[in-house]
């Protein structure tokens, strides 16, 4: 039997952060999204070596945009949910609000 | 005014140790830079992509990092007693016996770093930081010996302590000077290829 890939926090975070700005997440935006809603200050290499990990594990896709001279000729990588991802961080979601006490949650 | 631009020793290091998304990693610091951040915060970033390299090379390979270090520890003070005859004799010739001490000082760390800079598999990456933290731990004899020699005079046996914590970082910084050459050379050959 196929062991089942858990989700860790950071990893749940950044998925949440890459559903929440589809099409529009990448390094710096996902970065800059966990910060202002999470008050969590990422490292840009904490956010790709996890976005690694997650593609790895099949829950997002990549795609690269056109390079552009701001960012000396480099192109964006723009991430999205797989259908998996997106059942994998629903699932996780529900399971963490489930196992919250009562009256936890606002 | 010129707009900031990415130090090219930081692009060095970022294009070696920013992973499979080194290219976009790059793209993001000009783009940050441009938009008013600090050379200051470039630098944090190329610091905390080169901790994320090592922290990810020793959890993927956890076994092979503790198993390396254990093992060179082990090796290095097997083969101390050996070495102390060596040095002796090259105690009696000035320039053999700098070149002894550098060697272990400075041409075994770089050396290591080399190995480190042109590892493309995490496994070996974690062998060698194994190798390289059990060389540099200061406990090690023949390094220890090689700084009594070097920093405190021939014959010494007692360090002073700020000088036993501060010559490894001086073997690191060797290291990553190893590794760094490694990756330009690495990447010459794979453009001259292409």
């Amino acid at each position: 039997m196929r062991r089942r890939d858990y989700l860790g926090h950071l990893e749940l975070m950044v998925l949440l952060a890459v559903w929440r700005l589809k099409p529009e997440a990448y390094g710096i935006s996902i970065a800059r999204e966990i910060e202002q809603q999470c008050g969590y200050s990422m490292a840009l290499a904490g956010i790709y070596s996890t976005l690694e990990r997650l593609q790895d594990k099949g829950f997002i896709k990549s795609k690269r945009g056109a390079p552009t001279p701001t960012r000396g000729g480099r192109a964006r990588t723009y991430f999205d949910l797989t259908a998996t991802g997106l059942e994998e961080a629903q699932s996780t979601f529900h399971a963490l609000t489930r196992l919250a006490p009562k009256g936890a949650l606002p | 005014m010129n707009p900031r631009r990415v130090p090219w020793l930081a692009l060095a290091l970022l294009r070696r140790f920013g992973g499979r998304y080194s290219e976009s990693l790059e793209g993001d610091m000009h783009e940050e830079l441009a938009a008013g951040r600090s050379t200051f915060w470039c630098w944090q970033q190329v610091a905390r992509t080169m901790m994320v390299y090592a922290s990810t090379s020793v959890r993927q390979r956890l076994v092979s990092f503790a198993a390396a270090a254990l093992f060179f520890a082990a090796a290095l003070w097997s083969i101390a007693p050996a070495t102390a005859p060596v040095m002796d004799w090259a105690r009696g010739f000035e320039s053999l016996r700098l070149l002894v001490q550098l060697g272990w000082l400075a041409g075994v760390p770089f050396l290591l770093g080399g190995l480190a800079g042109s590892a493309r598999r995490h496994r070996v990456g974690a062998i060698l930081l194994g190798a390289g933290l059990a060389y540099m731990t200061p406990i090690t004899t023949p390094f220890d010996s090689a700084v009594c020699d070097l920093c405190v005079g021939p014959g010494s046996a007692v360090i002073p302590g700020a000088v036993r914590w501060l010559t490894p970082f001086g073997s690191a910084l060797l290291a990553g000077l190893g590794a760094w050459i490694a990756t330009r050379i690495s990447r010459t050959h794979q453009e001259s290829l292409a």
